[in-house]
């Protein structure tokens, strides 16, 4: 291995530190993300209790919007959902990343501050909440998925099965459907994840073992 | 121990002393003016860590009081470069 | 910690709002009188719950005559639509589960508004209404519809 080689090596290892600080961030903008869509569904369900009640005190309101409720909930969460991941990337993007590079410029030496700079408790800390972000984001990302196609769901079968064919469908079954068409598509996402997170379990890893051996070793000029 | 005080240095940061080696391997030898501005270094530090090197004989000064690199100064460097590559080359970074 | 707080208080607010949207009850009802059999549609509710609905009732080739239950009477002339209003307010707060069933009342906790279709029916309902905290007289209305008509009694009630 050359010189040359250890810049690579050391951009290799700075690059997963940015990426590391990345998911740690989407771990803490989790909170938000989640106020958004409860936010959302609070807007949707004050929406159908406002117009049900309207309705019930005599304002006339027509059976088209009734009857385009469902649609209204739908498009509401899904404003929601498309804000809250607007956030969270804007948030992600906060990040500042490549603050090493100039350091690393400087070859050897550059190589050797970024190594004694370098907080490896926090990094240690920072790659826990990385995989928490990240598998918490999918969860959640499932959760909506479900949500959304049980309203669209409800809506089809509203109109189909209900309306033209005259079948009776369980609530409880709708429920079942969804959330295996949400797993259903998000189906490649969770392999990712569940291999992301290996990963960074492999990289928290290899830190340790880093961090152990060069701190014990000393360089004897 | 960074030797800002008027004392000389005890233990050297590793990184001043390949900021000052790898620029007398590429100048071959520098003033110490120069050396200063070259490695970002304070002139007080600089002749601090320049005492200490000359000590260790990893420099010499020549006629002209310009500072240069020995042999032993340069074989120094190579197994700086070598001890963080045994390190640092065993991690393996998967892309996250 | 303080979002944490927040996301508490909303969650809250939600299950809220899901239990005020399930004692909103849709309502859409439907029947048909003949000539020889006059159906008396009987609107009921429990004292707390409240509804509003619009009656329409439609004539075929005959007219027909639309009873009220404070005597009034509409002829309905053939091949056409008469349409009302029926509101029934909240009148009455209640503690605890009740329920009734009767031939034309069939009320409950889940259930508290109800719209029953009976035929040929000719007693007085006064005599079969229980009359308690949860169920009274301002919480029924009737009318009888005499001839060829369909009746459709659609709208919204809610369980305050």
């Amino acid at each position: 291995m050359t010189e040359e080689n250890l810049l690579d090596k050391m951009a290799e290892f700075k690059t997963a530190i940015d990426q590391v600080k990345k998911y740690r961030k989407l771990a803490i903008t989790m909170i938000d993300f989640v106020l958004i869509i409860v936010t959302s569904i609070i807007l949707l369900l004050t929406l159908n209790i406002g117009v049900n009640i309207l309705n019930l005190h005599g304002f006339d309101i027509s059976s088209t919007i009734l009857g385009l409720l469902p649609i209204f909930d739908i498009i509401i969460l899904s404003v929601g959902v498309f804000t809250g991941i607007i956030f969270v990337n804007r948030k992600m993007n906060t990040v500042t990343t490549l603050q090493w590079k100039n350091t690393l410029d400087e070859g050897t030496p550059g190589v050797l501050k970024l190594l004694q700079e370098t907080n490896w408790e926090n990094i240690f800390s920072e790659i826990r909440y990385a995989k928490l972000g990240f598998a918490l984001y999918g969860v959640l990302k499932i959760v909506t998925y479900w949500l959304i196609s049980a309203f669209a769901f409800a809506v089809i079968a509203g109109f189909t099965f209900v309306n033209i064919f005259h079948f009776s469908f369980n609530i409880g079954s709708l429920w079942m459907v969804s959330f295996v068409f949400a797993l259903v598509l998000n189906a490649k996402d969770l392999r990712n994840r569940y291999e992301q997170i290996g990963r960074l379990d492999s990289l928290l890893l290899e830190f340790r073992w880093f961090e152990r051996e060069f701190r014990r070793t000393d360089f004897q000029a | 121990m960074k030797g800002n005080s008027g004392e000389p240095i005890s233990k050297p940061d590793l990184y001043v002393l390949a900021r000052v080696i790898k620029t007398l391997k590429e100048k071959n030898k520098m003033n110490k003016t120069a050396l200063s501005i070259s490695t970002g270094l304070s002139y007080d530090r600089l002749i601090k860590y320049l005492d200490w090197m000359a000590k260790k004989g990893f420099i010499e000064f020549d006629v002209n009081n310009d500072v240069v690199l020995t042999k032993l100064g340069a074989e120094t460097y190579d197994q700086l470069v070598k001890w963080i590559l045994q390190y640092v080359g065993k991690v393996r970074f998967q892309k996250i | 910690m303080k979002k944490l707080y927040v996301l508490l208080v909303l969650i809250v607010l939600i299950a809220t709002q899901i239990a005020i949207l399930s004692s909103i009850y849709p309502i859409s009802e439907r029947g048909s009188s003949d000539a020889s059999e006059p159906v008396t549609v009987f609107i009921s509710k429990m004292n707390y719950a409240s509804l509003r609905v619009k009656v329409d009732v439609t004539t075929w080739l005959d007219p027909a005559v639309l009873l009220f239950s404070n005597g009034t009477q509409i002829e309905i002339p053939a091949s056409s639509t008469y349409t009302f209003s029926v509101v029934m307010p909240h009148n009455g707060f209640s503690f605890g589960s009740y329920n009734t069933q009767s031939r034309f009342m069939n009320l409950s906790d889940d259930h508290p508004i109800n719209v029953e279709f009976l035929s040929n029916y000719t007693l007085n309902p006064y005599w079969e209404l229980p009359s308690n905290e949860y169920v009274s007289s301002d919480s029924m209305y009737w009318f009888t519809v005499q001839g060829q008509a369909n009746i459709a009694v659609m709208g919204i009630g809610a369980g305050f």
